[in-house]
């Protein structure tokens, strides 16, 4: 524990001049929920990167070539697979959302 | 489920509505007993951004997990007065007199000792020997399929061999000597190199497949480490499928518990890694002429590249984060969205004036406005992406990819190398599908609860029906 926590505890276990003690019953039948005593659970964290060499499979094909998913199937101006075999698959190989194959060698996305 | 403990029996737990932004349980009416705190929970201070000083207590669940609660201090002061002796209307009574920013009253001290402390098993009944273990608590990670591959044990006998990398000198040489052998790599041997990879035997590739493997746990590795150098000993390392990507993931959810530096420390520890194993790589290359060092290097640039995306749960997002001392930010995001939503439609959210369900300081609450902002925007153009890769490009090859599938089965002579291809190929499509359709269908449920709660908010304005929150979750 750091020194500020201990001394902000330690003022809060001061005994306060003017405490009230609340006279009211304890008791809680309204819904309860973290939120109201400002605790929160913390989230999981799984600290993520995506598997390039996982997902080259997306460029291999049944003949070793890769190839190159487009929005028409086929890379612009290339008239097929060959061109995006350079350098076109780069990308698809990090996430396989290449759709991107623009009209340079190299895919321009994502 | 009712567990059967006198002391939360009392708790009665009921299922969360729409409008609902944590879980809701319904506090007792009464409480009488001896409550004592668990011993196997643990506490810290929580270095995050806040209106007052905040702890962490981290408390042992369900299957070897844990659950960590930001608690803020005044609130842990009255945990901390549970001895298993006193009568909890005593600590409680004393607690409102003693401590005068507690700023509850006893009935409502009360609901947060039933409702939180003793369900969650922050404390325990004193007369109690065997305590029912905790709830398990909602899972939060955004990987829906996972595989453990190295366990705490194994992580922190290969951190502690490399914790010297974050040795200050070493870590700003080694920094220094990363951005030189890639300024070499993209300057001089990319551009003479044309790295065709369907050029490359079935071997090459599949080695150029391992050795990007290798990067991604090198980075990996580098999260843990920093962890481990910080204190953590629970790491673990495996891998899964977020939304459409296949990833390799670090659970580095210990790293709660130490400072904003050191998170941050953390998070960046993976690109750090996976640099200087990418420069290694390339030295290799330009040593043995081994083409798959040389093919591996741009595939980890790009990966790193990709994981500094602040809006998606990569390094990025928890950089932002411990940055900014945000935490939980994409749940919090979620909800300075939704009140927008709901005032956008004339009414207030559930969540007070709507902008945090979590005070914090000016400053820190305007980061989180920007950042949801521009996450929304993202969020749009990732689902107009996706259904573009679903629609025209996934679903339209999926049948070839199928058929190929029996095809080299039958071919002759039958190719191991090439069947694998086919496998593999078909498998990580039907992984993306899967995962797309997935966050597809997360997402339309978010739009139309969306559109629900406005439509309520609409009549409501009109008098027809009374409004019931409904900020949701998105």
């Amino acid at each position: 524990m750091t020194s500020d926590t201990k001394k902000a505890l330690a003022q809060l276990r001061d005994p306060p001049e003017s405490a009230t003690l609340s006279s009211s019953p304890i008791d809680g039948a309204a819904l309860f929920s973290l939120e109201e005593f400002s605790v929160m659970e913390l989230e999981e964290r799984h600290e993520m990167i995506g598997c390039c060499g996982a997902n080259l499979a997306f460029c291999s094909t049944t003949n070793g070539n890769c190839d190159c998913p487009t929005i028409n199937g086929a890379c612009p101006g290339t008239g097929g697979n060959v061109g995006c075999v350079d350098v076109g698959c780069l990308p698809d190989t990090q996430c396989g959302t290449n759709n991107w194959c623009g009209d340079n060698e190299f895919c321009d996305g994502p | 489920m009712r567990p059967a403990s006198p002391f939360v029996d009392l708790a009665e737990e009921r299922e969360p509505a729409d409008g609902d932004v944590a879980p809701v349980v319904r506090a007792p009416a009464a409480r009488v007993g001896v409550l004592r705190p668990n011993p196997a929970v643990s506490a810290h201070p929580f270095d995050a951004q806040a209106r007052e000083p905040m702890m962490i207590c981290e408390v042992p669940s369900a299957g070897d997990q844990v659950a960590r609660f930001a608690i803020p201090l005044r609130l842990f002061a009255l945990l901390e007065r549970f001895d298993g002796e006193t009568d909890t209307t005593t600590v409680i009574r004393r607690a409102c007199a003693e401590l005068p920013n507690i700023q509850h009253d006893e009935t409502t001290l009360a609901r947060f000792v039933n409702g939180f402390l003793v369900h969650r098993r922050l404390l325990l009944p004193a007369n109690d020997p065997a305590p029912l273990p905790p709830p398990a608590s909602p899972d939060t990670s955004p990987l829906y399929f996972r595989v453990p591959l190295l366990s705490a044990r194994a992580v922190n006998a290969i951190a502690d061999r490399l914790t010297w990398l974050y040795t200050p000198w070493i870590g700003w040489t080694l920094a220094a000597g990363v951005l030189i052998a890639h300024a070499v790599f993209y300057i001089w041997i990319l551009p003479t190199h044309a790295l065709r990879f369907g050029a490359l035997s079935p071997a090459t590739l599949l080695a150029t497949f391992l050795v990007a493997g290798a990067s991604t746990f090198a980075h990996e590795l580098g999260h843990a480490t920093a962890a481990v150098r910080g204190g953590c000993r629970r790491v673990t390392i495996g891998a899964g499928v977020y939304l459409y990507m296949i990833v390799g993931y670090a659970d580095l959810s210990e790293v709660w518990r130490l400072p904003r530096r050191q998170r941050v420390l953390a998070d960046v520890g993976g690109v750090y890694f996976q640099g200087v194993f990418a420069s290694l790589l390339l030295m290799l290359y330009l040593g043995t002429g081994w083409q798959p060092a040389l093919f591996a290097v741009p595939l980890a640039d790009v990966a790193i590249a990709a994981s500094i995306n602040p809006f998606l749960r990569l390094d990025g997002y928890w950089v932002v984060s411990d940055l900014t001392g945000i935490a939980n930010l994409r749940a919090r995001s979620r909800s300075v969205f939704s009140a927008w939503w709901t005032r956008l439609w004339g009414r207030r959210g559930g969540m007070g004036d709507g902008a945090d369900v979590w005070p914090m300081p000016a400053r820190a609450t305007t980061i989180l406005v920007a950042y949801t902002l521009l996450s929304s925007v993202f969020f749009v153009w990732l689902a107009i992406q996706l259904s573009t890769l679903v629609l025209w490009n996934l679903l339209y090859d999926y049948p070839h990819r199928l058929a190929a599938v029996p095809h080299e089965l039958t071919r002759q002579p039958l190719s191991a190398m090439h069947v694998a291809a086919v496998l593999l190929s078909l498998a990580i499509r039907t992984a993306i599908l899967v995962g797309i359709t997935r966050f597809m269908l997360t997402l339309g449920a978010n739009v139309l609860r969306f559109a629900r709660s406005a439509s309520d908010a609409h009549r409501s304005r009109n008098g027809n029906v009374l409004y019931t929150g409904g900020a949701g979750k998105a």
